[in-house]
């Protein structure tokens, strides 16, 4: 194999988790390769442009803390979030954000990013290899699983399902199943997607967020009917629903490091993380606890990681019990976690 | 007319629906909208809207045309890529003015951006992201769309631009799986539901290169191609800023790059019979370069940017789907890409077209009224092909609805009309792709002369404003102007007159001359006698307008002959044949004749003149009988 297809570390996936792990990585002295089904949606928030709600929202305090944590988000969301009549509000401009990313991963030294549709990853003695659809190998010491919801992703919308991660976008099938046969327990999820909105002739209502400006679209809340939409809206995109496979409760330790298979880091929905921002944290996280593992450092050494990291994880623990991700990484954590909880 | 009551779903009917949001879907769905028509455009992603999948690039040899004939008519591809555009250049500015082509290369990004705002500035256009799975026919004609899910939209015209879609199919090597595109599912369904309406399917492919991280190539090693300092535009209103411009870089495959591909080249898709569809020859990959010309010492690869805010450089020329760590060492193994890092492979995609000889030009199929198909899913290739194609299916849509006349452009007016007509007439046996060549009467559809040529058409179907096309007229009375000035003045041999065309190495005039005949000399240019022209003064701060009145002048004779030509073969084109023509009662007329006439069921003696197979001779026989029919 050319050296060139041996990385410190591999990510799967760049939507925000796998983008900021790839980032966090490099950042760290590792050398990172970040692999995409469709190099076309890069970063690409999927769902909501809401990212944070208002003060209250803990992803705001997570969002403050991303910064020093050496997250590219808070920097990217300058040029590319929205003013909303709402102050406080963390809106992005979805498309630009991902252009952002991808921008961001296209010129940070140590990053390369390359499309690529993994189908495999097996362990090696050195760390592991992933196969690619068309035969691609690529080596590493350490893996970080950010497939988003591609994992088996199937996509229902009106009474039909069809396989795939987004809409318009292939599922990373045989992935999951790779994963599956190492002994990673997964259990299936849901994420849903609301109606986006032909904002043309809507008025303009606090429920409704500016979506994609080129379109004239506005994001409807979960459930149209209801949310302030008029009832003959016109849906440009229908409401759609994607099932996925996720870690299970248990699966990764709090610096979210497979318990089954050591070198293994799983970040974002693939982890079982809900929501933009808190994708981009456990990139972060799981990015530099990644380049401190394959610099090869003492067991010692590698439980402590880097100070910015630390605060990253008290942080995610100290966020409010109702995001799944905290629950289960409070469970699994495999060394004792602050007691000071939800504030 | 401005949609100001929302429709709901169930009770809605579209005057057009257009399925697909590439090349083709956008024009057609701009068109019928603005023509007045309440439209809809389906697609499975709106994110991909106007992708370039391949070359981000617009224009070209022939292709150029394309777009300033569609911009001429009030399409959107010419002014979106003056809005896009990267770099700008005008080719074959040392050749005659009919191969004059305008090419650039965008923002691929920016491009579908752009395209995007288009379609949101229509209040009568409407988007939807979903899954067409079949066409709604009742009595042979269209009457809506039904959706994966079973939900039926009712429309009075149907405009089909699927591009790749069409039960595609990706390779690389020997592997392959479904997908329209790299990393997108494909339509399965809708194959199946033209098929049910009698229409002929068959399969072709198309390829693109692989995409390198530019920040991994050595320009140093490569030579830089620049745009044109003052670059010219698609649309004759847009302002663009040529200070900006992108370089692209050119380098060459050698020896080891060409020993390379062939100690791989028992792994090509070519060779191993991986994909079954037939492959454009005017874009063949470096494999199929390599087998058809082994005596060549090297082929060009221009290495052009895809945007200003990503690294990727797309390979034009190294077009492959070979396995993935083959073209790897492929680029490697040409000279400035030697450390060049593979971002994107290469890769064929295999789909479903519809035999374009079963439609109108119209762009109607001849199976279902109402039912039209633009672009890739025609079997053209390119960008422009598929835009032109979308514009005039879209224009055509809208005619039909209204109960107007329909639009059709002939050879002797357009490159569209060569497009169409080709596609129409003689069938397509790879993927389409236009060039200069393809038209007789490229003399006469010129880029300089598109507008005034056919901006009066897109102002009568409603596309070009009433000040548009009043500034196209103005533009063109100065050049008509301009021309009879240098056709009525004399020049007298004076010393100063002499003494330019002295400076010129042109031989000096005795006598007074038209300073037509003059410019009409190959080494003198309009710069040089217009200071000789008293009354000139306007047209001399118009480069345009002057080099406009160049062309005319100095091609007369030729651009005179080119006419003489089109009235001959007029009579020809506006002989119709009745769709109904009953061939087997045609005696004296040869087997095939009879076969391929019946099978394309052309609609003038101009088309049927042009089937292969059917000669002078049987369109004279058709002729007499029609004539004899008549009377």
């Amino acid at each position: 194999m050319p050296e060139r297809d041996k990385h410190d570390v591999i990510v799967i996936g760049a939507g925000p988790a796998g983008a900021e792990a790839a980032l966090a990585a490099a950042g760290g002295g590792a050398d990172a390769l970040c692999l995409a089904i469709n190099l076309d949606t890069v970063g690409f928030p999927p769902g909501s442009p809401l990212l944070a709600a208002d003060a209250g929202d803990p992803r705001r305090t997570l969002l403050s803390e991303l910064g020093p944590a050496g997250a590219a988000l808070p920097r990217l969301l300058e040029t590319t979030g929205i003013a909303g009549p709402e102050p406080g509000r963390v809106v992005a401009d979805r498309r630009q954000l991902g252009l952002a990313y991808k921008e961001r991963l296209e010129t940070t030294a140590g990053v390369e990013l390359r499309q690529a549709l993994v189908v495999s990853a097996e362990a090696t003695p050195t760390g592991w290899q992933v196969a690619g659809r068309f035969g691609e190998r690529f080596d590493c010491r350490v893996l970080i699983v950010a497939a988003g919801t591609f994992l088996q992703g199937r996509l229902w919308e009106a009474g039909v399902e069809s396989g795939g991660g987004r809409r318009g976008e292939i599922p990373a099938n045989a992935l999951a199943k790779s994963l599956q046969n190492m002994g990673i327990h997964m259990v299936e999820a849901e994420a849903r997607a609301a109606a986006r909105l032909d904002g043309r002739q809507l008025p303009r209502t606090g429920e409704l967020l500016a979506d994609d400006s080129r379109l004239g679209e506005v994001y409807g809340a979960a459930d149209a009917a209801t949310a302030g939409a008029p009832a003959e809206a016109w849906a440009t995109r229908p409401p759609v629903r994607v099932r996925h496979l996720m870690l299970a409760a248990g699966q990764v330790s709090a610096a979210l490091e497979s318990v089954h298979c050591p070198g293994l880091y799983f970040a974002g929905r693939a982890a079982g993380g809900r929501g933009y921002v808190e994708a981009a944290a456990l990139g972060t996280l799981a990015g530099r606890r990644a380049a401190v593992d394959a610099a090869g450092l003492q067991a010692g050494e590698k439980e402590a990681g880097a100070p910015a990291a630390a605060a990253l994880e008290v942080l995610i623990n100290k966020m409010k019990v109702g995001s799944i991700l905290c629950q289960d990484v409070a469970a699994s954590a495999n060394r004792p976690v602050s007691a000071r909880g939800a504030e | 007319m401005a949609l100001t009551t929302p429709i709901k779903d169930s009770a809605s009917r579209y005057d057009v629906i257009v399925v697909g949001g590439g090349h083709a879907g956008c024009e057609a769905a701009l068109a019928a909208a603005r023509m007045g028509c309440s439209a809809l455009l389906i697609t499975l992603s709106l994110e991909k809207i106007a992708l370039m999948p391949c070359n981000p690039a617009v224009g070209g040899v022939g292709k150029g045309q394309l777009t300033r004939e569609i911009d001429a008519l009030g399409g959107e591809q010419g002014r979106n890529t003056d809005r896009s555009f990267i770099q700008m250049k005008m080719l074959n500015t040392g050749k005659g003015p009919a191969v004059r082509s305008l090419r650039a290369q965008t923002d691929k990004r920016l491009y579908e951006d752009n395209m995007k705002r288009a379609l949101a500035a229509e209040p009568n256009l409407r988007l939807l992201e979903a899954s067409v799975a079949r066409l709604i026919v009742s009595r042979e004609t269209i009457a809506g769309i039904e959706l994966t899910g079973g939900q039926q939209l009712a429309a009075a015209a149907v405009v089909l631009a699927c591009g790749t879609f069409l039960r595609g199919r990706i390779v690389i090597g020997a592997l392959g799986f479904p997908a329209g595109r790299m990393g997108e599912p494909p339509a399965l369904k809708l194959s199946d539901s033209l098929a049910d309406c009698g229409l002929e399917l068959k399969r072709f492919q198309s390829a693109t290169p692989p995409r390198i991280d530019g920040r991994t190539i050595d320009p140093a090693r490569m030579a830089i191609d620049s745009g044109d300092a003052h670059p010219q535009s698609f649309s004759p209103f847009s302002r663009i800023d040529g200070t900006v411009q992108m370089p692209c870089y050119l380098t060459y495959t050698n020896e080891k790059t060409h020993d390379t591909v062939r100690s791989h080249i028992h792994l090509s898709p070519i060779k191993t019979g991986a994909i079954s569809g037939k492959g454009p020859r005017y874009c063949p990959s470096i494999d199929r370069k390599i087998i058809n010309f082994p005596d060549r010492e090297r082929h060009p690869v221009f290495v052009e940017p895809e945007g200003r805010r990503t690294q990727e450089m797309y390979l034009q020329g190294l077009t492959t789907s070979m396995p993935v760590e083959v073209q790897e060492k492929v680029i490697n193994a040409v000279r400035g890409l030697e450390r060049a890092r593979l971002m994107r492979p290469g890769y064929a995609v295999e789909y479903d077209y519809v035999v374009p000889s079963q439609l109108h030009a119209t762009l109607e199929t001849n199976r279902v009224a109402r039912l039209y198909c633009a672009g890739q899913i025609n079997g053209t290739s390119g960008y422009e092909e598929a835009a032109a194609q979308g514009l005039i299916a879209g224009v055509n849509a809208a005619l039909a609805v209204r109960d107007r006349e329909p639009f059709t452009l002939g050879r002797d007016q357009a490159y569209i009309g060569v497009l169409i007509d080709d596609l129409v007439s003689k069938g397509v046996d790879e993927p389409y792709r236009m060039f200069t060549s393809r038209a007789e009467y490229r003399l006469l559809l010129r880029h300089d002369n598109a507008h005034s040529r056919l901006s009066p058409l897109g102002h009568s179907l409603g596309l070009v404003s009433d000040a548009d096309l009043a500034a196209i007229s103005s533009s063109r009375e100065r050049v008509d102007s301009l021309v009879a000035i240098l056709n009525r003045t004399r020049l007298k041999p004076s010393d100063t007159v002499n003494a330019t065309l002295k400076q010129r190495s042109s031989s000096p005039i005795t006598e007074a001359q038209p300073a037509a005949a003059l410019l009409r000399r190959p080494e003198l240019a309009i710069g040089d006698l217009l200071p000789l022209l008293g009354e000139a003064g306007p047209a001399a701060s118009e480069p345009e307008i002057a080099a406009r009145a160049e062309i005319e002048v100095k091609y007369a004779g030729y651009i005179a002959r080119q006419l003489e030509d089109i009235e001959r073969h007029c009579h020809l084109e506006e002989s119709s044949v009745p769709a109904d023509f009953a061939y087997e009662d045609l005696a004296g007329i040869s087997i095939e004749a009879r076969e391929k006439l019946s099978a394309a069921r052309p609609d003038t003696l101009g088309q049927a003149s042009r089937i292969a197979g059917v000669s002078p001779a049987d369109v004279a026989i058709l002729s007499l009988y029609l004539r004899a029919r008549r009377s």
